[in-house]
C-alpha cells in the first residue's frame, strides 16, 4: 500500500503544482479541529532568549490562542476570526478589544513569525504553485501570490514531504529575490490519518538570523471542540 | 664596520630581506572603522555612556533625513514605503521606523481599534492627500519626530542589529536610500554614518595626501642634498619603518584605525630626519675623504647624536601609553616602533648604501643664508641677557594664553561645517527641533504606575527647561496603548494593566530604545534645541540640577493620607505646565481649583451605545436598541451591581431575565459602563480646562487634558519618601555628558603625556650629555615651543581635542631633535669664546635642522588640505610647531649654553664647519 501510494505520489507531473499545494493544505487541515500546546523560544542576535508558553485551538480558519507565560501576558487570549481581524482579551482590563490589523512588519508577540505567517492556514487560495522539481521524498514548489492577494513575500519556495504531504521547509523571498525567512517543519507526528509538524522554526535572515522555535509539547485533533469557543462571548468568559 | 663593502652589502641584503618580509605581512593588517574605540576606558561618565548605549542600542541608530517638496505626494510615499521595506530587509538592520511604516492605533468605525501603518492607503487625489496630511499632523508622537510640521522633511530611524559592522550597514543603507528615493536631498546622521564618514574621510585624505607629502619630503631632500640615491636611501629607511610597523600590527592582530592610518606621513616626516643628518654630514666628509672613511667619521661624530635624537622621538611618542584612549596608545607604541626601525635602518642601511654606491661628497659652501644664521646665532649668544628676557617673556606670554586652551569636546571636533554629518545636524536642528540628545536613565520597576508617573513628572520638568525641545519616555508609549485599550491616554492606575501593555509590546523594536525587556531600566530621551556648546553645557547643568531633586524612593500612599494630596497637586501642576507652557501660574492654579463639571448623561449613553452595538460586545444590539439600552443603563449607579444591570436590561430589552442577551450583557457591560462614565466625565472636565486656559481644543490636547484629570483622581499616589518601598535611580548621560567626560579625559591625557615625555626626554638627554643641566638646556627649545604653540592655540580659540592632544608628544618627540644636534656640536677650543661654539654648532647643523624642520612641516602641512578635521588641526599645528621649534633651538641654546662643549666625541676642527674656518667667529 505504501509502495502504491508512493508510486501514485511520485507520478505527479510538472505543472501540477497547484494540485500539490491543494493537497498540502488538505493535509494541514485534515482534522476538523486541533489543539496544540507550544513553548516558543525567540532568540534575537546579541540578546537574551525569550520564552513564551501558549495553547492554540484551531477550527478551519479560526483560531484561539491562550497565553500561559510569561507573567505579563498570562491569561491574555487572542481570537483570530479572519486574516486581518482579531479580538484580544486582556485580563487586567477585563474586556475584549477588537483589533482590525492591517499588514504590519511586527512579529507576532515579538517572535520571528509575522501575523501573516501565523494566520495563513491555507496557501492554495492565495498562491499559484509551480512544481520546480521532485525527488523520491519531496516536491519542490514555487508559490507566487495570486493577483490581488497582498502578502509581504514576492514568492515562497516550499518543500513538501511526499510521505505525509506536509511542508518540510518554506523559504520566503522578497521582490529582489533575497531570502528573507526560512521556516522548517520538523518532527512530523501522526494520530490516525492526521499528521502535524510538532516543531516549527522560523529563521529571519533579515534580522541577523533571529529565530523562533515553536515546540509542541502536546497536541490533539478532532477532539470535538465546540464552535462557540471561537466567539467574543467565550473569549471574554475564558472558558 | 659598515665602511667595509662586504659588511655594507650584507647590511643592505638583510634590510632588503627584512623589508620584503615586512611587506608581506603589512598587507594583512586589518581595519577598525569604529571611532567609538576612541572613547576613553577609565572615565566614569564615558563608561556609563557606553553601558547605556549598549543596553538601549543608542549608538546603533542611523538617521537618514530626506528633504522633498511634499512628503504626502503619493509617488514619494510609495518610494518611501518600498525603500523602508528594503532597508528593513538588510540583514544587518534590526528594524526601521519611518513615516511609511510607523504603526497607528485609531478607533475603527466598525468597532474596536484599527492597528495599521499610519500611512496605509496612498492618497489618490488632492482631497485624500489633504486628509492624510491632517491625519499625520494630528499625531504628536509622529510630527517633529518622523516628519516635520511643514511636511517637507522626514527622518528614517534605522536600528542596526547588535554586533553589525556599522560601516557595512551604513553603506548598504545609503545604497538602498539613494536607489529607492532618487533625486531627493539626503542627510546622513547617527553613529553608523558619522563613524563611517570620519573613517572614510581620513582614509581618503591619507590615500590622496600621502603621495603628496612623500613627494614634498623627497623634493626637499633632493633640493637640499642633490643626491637622488642618498635621498632615496633615507626615505627607504623610513619606508622600512612603516612596513615593519604594519607587519607588527598584522602579526599582533592590532587593527589599523583612523589615527594609525596617518602614521605613514608622520614617519616619513619625522623618520627621515635621521638619514638627513647622516647624509648631510657624510656629504661634507666625503668631499674630503674616501666614502668608507666618510661613513666611519659620520657614524662616529653624528651617529650617537642621531641615536639620541631618535630615542627622544620614541620617548615623546611612547608617552601616549599614559593616555586612556586605546587607539592613541596603539598609535604611540607603533609609531615609536616605526621610528625605532627607521632609526636603526638609517644608521645601518644609509651608510651601507653610501659605501656601496660610493656616494659623492659636496664640500660645504658658504651660502649667504647659512652665513647669516651663523652670525645671528653667535650674536644671540653675545647678547644673552637681552635674548633671555625675550625668551622669558615669550614663554610667560605663552603660559598665560595656554591657560585659555579650551578642552571641550563635541561632535564638531571630528568634522567640518560642510561635511555630511554637520549637514545632517543642521537638517535635524532646522526641521526636527535639534540633533543633540541627553539621555536620562532611570533604574526602577518600570511596570509600576507610580514609577512611570515619576518618570513623566521629571520629563515634564525637563521639558520646561530652556533649550529642551522634547522629551520621550516609555510612559508616553504606555499612555498611547492605554488609549487604545480603554480610551484614555495615560498611565493606568493598576500595575497589572501596565504589565499587560508591556506584554503586548513584547519584542517591539521601538520600545527597546526606551525600556529594557525586564522593565527594570528605562530611558528618557531629551532632545536639545541647540547645537551651541555653551548653551548645551547650560541646559545639561539645568537637567542635572533637576534630576538631583528627583526622589530616589517612593512610598505609595492613599490620597487620603496627609501629604498625598499635595503631591498629587504637584504632579498635576507639573503636567499642566508642560502641556501648556505659555499659561501663567495663576491660570494653572485656577485650573487646579476648577470644580467638577456637570456631565451630560446622554453623552455617556452615546459612548456606551457604541460598545453595545459593536463587535466587542458578546451580544451586539441594533443601533437604536443599543441607544435605548444605554440610556437606561446610565440611569443606574456608576458602578452598578450585576442584578441591577440585569433588571435594567430586562426592562430595556423588554425580555425576560433568561434572554441570552440579558445574560451576556449582565456580566460584561459593567466595564464599558464604568469607562463611559469615567472618560466622559474626564473629557468634560478637560474641555472646561482648555476653555479656562484659553486653548484651542484639539483632539490631542483634549486627550492629554483628560489624562491630567484622570491622574488627579487616582486613588493612590507615589510620594517621595527615604524609607519608601519603590527604589529609583537616575543617571544623566548622552553625547553631551560623554563629550564632557571626553574633554576631562583629553585634558588629563595631555597632562600625563607631557609630563611623561618631558621627564623621559630630560632623563635621556641628561644621560646623553652626562649632565642634568645640559639635558634641561637641550630640552629648553621644546619647552618654549610648547608654550608658544599652546599659547597661540589659547589665543586663537583652537580647542584641545583627541587629535590635538597628540601635539605635545609630537612636539617633544620630534622638536627636541634640533636641540640635541645643535648642542652636541656646541664646541669651542680652550682659548675660544663661547660664541665660537655657537657659530660652529650652527654651521655644522643648521642645514640638516632646517631641512628636517621644513620636511616635517611640509609633510604635516599637507594634512591641512584634507577633509578630516582632526588631521587638519594636528597637521597645521605640528607643521607650525616644527618651524617654531627650529627657531627656538637657535635662540634658546645659545642663550642658555655656557660650556665649551657638551659632547666629548665632537672635535673642534671638523670639515663640517668650513664657515667657521673661514673666519665667521
Amino acid at each position: 500500500m505504501t509502495l502504491l501510494s508512493a508510486l501514485i505520489l511520485t507520478t505527479v507531473h510538472a505543472g501540477s503544482g497547484d494540485a500539490i499545494l491543494e493537497r498540502m493544505d488538505q493535509a494541514m487541515t485534515r482534522g476538523t479541529d486541533y489543539t496544540f500546546r507550544y513553548e516558543a523560544t525567540t532568540q534575537d542576535p546579541g540578546r537574551k532568549a525569550r520564552t513564551m508558553a501558549f495553547s492554540v485551538e484551531l477550527m478551519g480558519d479560526r483560531r484561539l490562542v491562550q497565553f500561559e507565560a510569561p507573567g505579563d501576558v498570562k491569561g491574555t487570549r487572542v481570537l483570530v476570526l479572519e486574516r486581518n481581524q482579531m479580538y484580544v482579551y486582556v485580563p487586567a482590563y477585563r474586556k475584549v478589544r477588537r483589533v482590525a490589523s492591517h499588514v504590519t512588519e511586527q512579529g507576532f508577540m515579538g517572535t520571528t513569525f509575522s501575523h501573516e505567517d501565523i494566520s495563513t492556514a491555507r496557501y492554495a487560495p492565495a498562491f499559484d504553485a509551480e512544481l520546480l522539481g521532485e525527488t523520491h521524498e519531496v516536491w519542490r514548489l514555487k508559490l507566487t501570490p495570486r493577483p490581488g492577494v497582498e502578502t509581504p513575500y514576492a514568492h515562497i519556495e516550499a518543500v513538501i514531504v511526499k510521505a505525509d504531504e506536509l511542508p518540510g521547509e518554506m523559504k520566503y523571498f522578497n521582490a529582489s529575490g533575497e531570502l528573507l525567512k526560512t521556516q522548517t517543519f520538523e518532527d512530523h507526528a501522526c494520530q490516525d490519518e492526521i499528521c502535524v509538524p510538532t516543531t516549527l522554526k522560523m529563521v529571519d535572515h533579515s534580522r541577523g538570523d533571529a529565530w523562533t522555535t515553536l515546540a509542541c509539547s502536546d497536541w490533539s485533533a478532532n477532539s470535538g471542540l465546540d464552535p462557540t469557543r471561537f466567539s467574543v462571548r467565550e473569549l471574554q468568559r475564558g472558558q | 664596520m659598515i665602511a667595509d663593502r662586504r659588511v655594507a652589502a650584507f647590511v643592505v641584503a638583510v634590510v632588503l630581506l627584512f623589508a620584503t618580509v615586512c611587506g608581506f605581512f603589512a598587507t594583512r593588517v586589518e581595519h577598525d572603522h569604529d571611532v567609538l574605540a576612541f572613547l576613553p576606558e577609565d572615565n566614569e561618565e564615558i563608561a556609563v555612556f557606553r553601558a547605556i548605549s549598549e543596553r538601549f542600542g543608542g549608538l546603533d541608530v542611523a538617521l537618514v533625513g530626506v528633504e522633498t517638496e511634499d512628503v504626502y505626494d503619493p509617488g514619494f510615499l510609495g518610494r518611501l514605503r518600498t525603500t523602508t521595506r528594503e532597508i528593513r530587509e538588510i540583514p544587518q538592520v534590526d528594524h526601521v521606523v519611518s513615516l511609511a511604516n510607523v504603526e497607528d492605533f485609531a478607533p475603527d468605525p466598525a468597532g474596536g481599534i484599527r492597528s495599521a501603518p499610519l500611512v496605509d492607503d496612498l492618497p489618490t487625489d488632492a482631497t485624500s492627500r489633504a486628509v492624510l496630511r491632517a491625519l499625520v499632523q494630528s499625531r504628536d508622537a509622529v510630527v517633529g519626530t518622523l516628519v516635520n510640521e511643514q511636511g517637507t522633511a522626514i527622518v528614517l530611524y534605522i536600528f542596526a542589529a547588535p554586533g553589525s559592522d556599522l560601516r557595512t550597514t551604513a553603506t548598504l543603507i545609503q545604497d538602498r536610500v539613494e536607489a529607492g528615493l532618487g533625486d531627493e536631498t539626503f542627510y546622513w546622521g547617527g553613529n553608523p554614518f558619522v563613524s563611517t564618514y570620519i573613517y572614510d574621510a581620513t582614509q581618503a585624505d591619507m590615500a590622496r595626501l600621502t603621495p603628496w607629502a612623500v613627494a614634498t619630503i623627497l623634493l626637499i631632500m633632493l633640493v637640499s642634498f642633490r643626491d637622488p640615491l642618498g635621498a632615496g636611501a633615507g626615505l627607504f629607511a623610513t619606508g622600512v619603518g612603516i612596513l615593519a610597523t604594519r607587519a607588527a600590527m598584522a602579526v599582533l592582530e592590532v587593527p589599523l584605525n583612523v589615527v594609525l592610518s596617518s602614521m605613514p606621513i608622520l614617519l616619513f616626516a619625522i623618520g627621515s630626519a635621521y638619514g638627513i643628518h647622516l647624509l648631510s654630514r657624510y656629504q661634507v666628509y666625503a668631499a674630503e675623504m674616501a666614502p668608507g672613511d666618510a661613513v666611519e667619521r659620520t657614524l662616529t661624530q653624528t651617529g650617537p647624536v642621531v641615536l639620541t635624537a631618535g630615542l627622544t622621538t620614541m620617548a615623546g611618542l611612547s608617552s601616549f601609553v599614559f593616555m586612556d584612549i586605546a587607539p592613541l596608545r596603539t598609535f604611540g607604541l607603533f609609531s615609536a616602533l616605526g621610528i625605532g626601525v627607521a632609526l636603526l635602518v638609517s644608521l645601518t642601511f644609509v651608510p651601507a648604501v653610501a659605501v656601496l654606491a660610493r656616494l659623492k661628497g659636496r664640500p660645504h659652501r658658504s651660502r649667504p643664508l647659512a652665513l647669516g644664521l651663523t652670525r645671528l646665532v653667535a650674536g644671540i649668544h653675545r647678547a644673552r641677557p637681552t635674548f633671555a628676557i625675550v625668551l622669558g617673556l615669550l614663554a610667560l606670554g605663552g603660559l598665560g594664553f595656554t591657560g585659555r586652551v579650551d578642552t571641550r569636546m563635541d561632535q564638531t571636533a571630528f568634522y567640518t561645517d560642510d561635511s555630511p554629518p554637520a549637514l545632517a545636524d543642521a537638517f535635524l536642528a532646522e526641521h526636527f527641533g535639534g540633533s543633540v540628545f541627553v539621555q536620562l536613565v532611570v533604574e526602577g520597576d518600570l511596570s509600576n504606575p507610580h514609577v512611570l508617573r515619576e518618570v513623566q513628572r521629571l520629563a515634564d520638568e525637563i521639558h520646561r527647561l530652556d533649550d529642551v525641545s522634547s522629551v520621550q519616555h516609555v510612559g508616553q508609549v504606555i499612555g498611547l496603548l492605554n488609549l487604545a485599550m480603554e480610551g484614555s491616554r495615560r498611565i493606568p492606575d493598576e500595575q497589572g494593566k501596565v504589565r499587560a501593555l508591556f506584554g503586548l509590546m513584547t519584542g517591539h523594536g521601538a520600545l527597546r530604545q526606551l525600556v529594557t525587556e525586564n522593565r527594570e531600566s528605562g530611558m528618557l530621551v531629551v532632545r536639545l534645541a541647540t547645537n551651541d556648546l555653551d548653551e548645551i553645557e547650560k541646559v545639561l547643568s539645568a537637567i542635572e540640577e533637576t534630576v538631583a531633586t528627583a526622589p530616589t524612593r517612593l512610598s505609595v500612599l492613599s490620597v487620603e493620607t496627609p501629604g498625598a494630596t499635595t503631591r498629587r497637586s504637584e504632579l498635576t501642576r507639573t503636567r499642566l505646565a508642560a502641556l501648556v507652557p505659555s499659561a501663567p501660574v495663576q491660570d494653572l492654579e485656577e485650573a487646579l481649583a476648577l470644580p467638577p463639571q456637570q456631565v451630560d448623561p446622554t453623552t455617556v449613553a452615546a459612548e456606551l451605545a457604541r460598545w453595545l452595538a459593536g463587535p466587542e460586545s458578546p451580544a451586539p444590539l441594533e443601533n437604536d436598541l443599543a441607544l435605548d439600552v444605554a440610556a437606561v443603563l446610565v440611569q443606574l449607579d456608576e458602578h452598578p451591581e450585576e442584578n441591577q444591570v440585569q433588571a435594567a436590561l430586562t426592562a430595556a430589552l423588554e425580555v425576560g431575565p433568561e434572554d441570552p442577551r440579558v445574560q451576556d450583557l449582565s456580566w460584561s457591560v459593567s466595564v464599558p459602563l464604568e469607562e463611559a462614565w469615567r472618560n466622559t466625565r474626564a473629557r468634560t472636565q478637560a474641555s472646561a480646562l482648555s476653555g479656562l486656559l484659553g486653548l484651542l481644543p484639539s483632539e490631542t490636547l483634549l486627550q492629554h487634558l483628560q489624562a491630567v484629570v484622570l491622574d488627579s483622581q487616582a486613588p493612590t499616589v507615589g510620594v517621595a519618601d527615604p524609607g519608601g518601598e519603590l527604589d529609583l535611580d537616575w543617571v544623566v548621560s548622552g553625547l553631551p555628558v560623554m563629550h564632557r567626560g571626553l574633554s576631562q579625559s583629553v585634558a588629563m591625557n595631555q597632562f600625563r603625556s607631557v609630563l611623561f615625555a618631558l621627564i623621559l626626554v630630560v632623563v635621556l638627554l641628561s644621560v646623553a650629555f652626562r649632565s642634568f643641566r645640559a639635558g634641561l638646556i637641550a630640552t629648553s627649545p621644546t619647552l618654549v615651543t610648547l608654550l608658544v604653540v599652546y599659547g597661540a592655540m589659547g589665543a586663537m580659540g583652537v580647542h584641545l581635542d583627541i587629535g590635538t592632544s597628540m601635539l605635545a608628544g609630537l612636539i617633544i618627540g620630534a622638536g627636541v631633535d634640533y636641540g640635541v644636534h645643535l648642542q652636541s656640536n656646541w664646541v669651542a677650543g680652550p682659548l675660544e669664546p663661547l660664541e665660537h661654539a655657537a657659530a660652529r654648532a650652527t654651521a655644522r647643523t643648521s642645514k640638516a635642522i632646517w631641512t628636517n624642520a621644513l620636511m616635517v612641516a611640509a609633510g604635516f602641512a599637507v594634512l591641512t588640505l584634507g577633509e578630516a578635521r582632526p588631521l587638519r588641526n594636528v597637521g597645521g599645528l605640528t607643521a607650525t610647531a616644527m618651524l617654531v621649534a627650529a627657531c627656538m633651538t637657535f635662540v634658546a641654546i645659545p642663550v642658555l649654553a655656557n660650556r665649551k662643549r657638551y659632547s666629548e666625541r665632537v672635535e673642534v676642527q671638523d670639515p663640517a664647519d668650513p664657515l667657521f674656518r673661514a673666519g665667521v667667529g
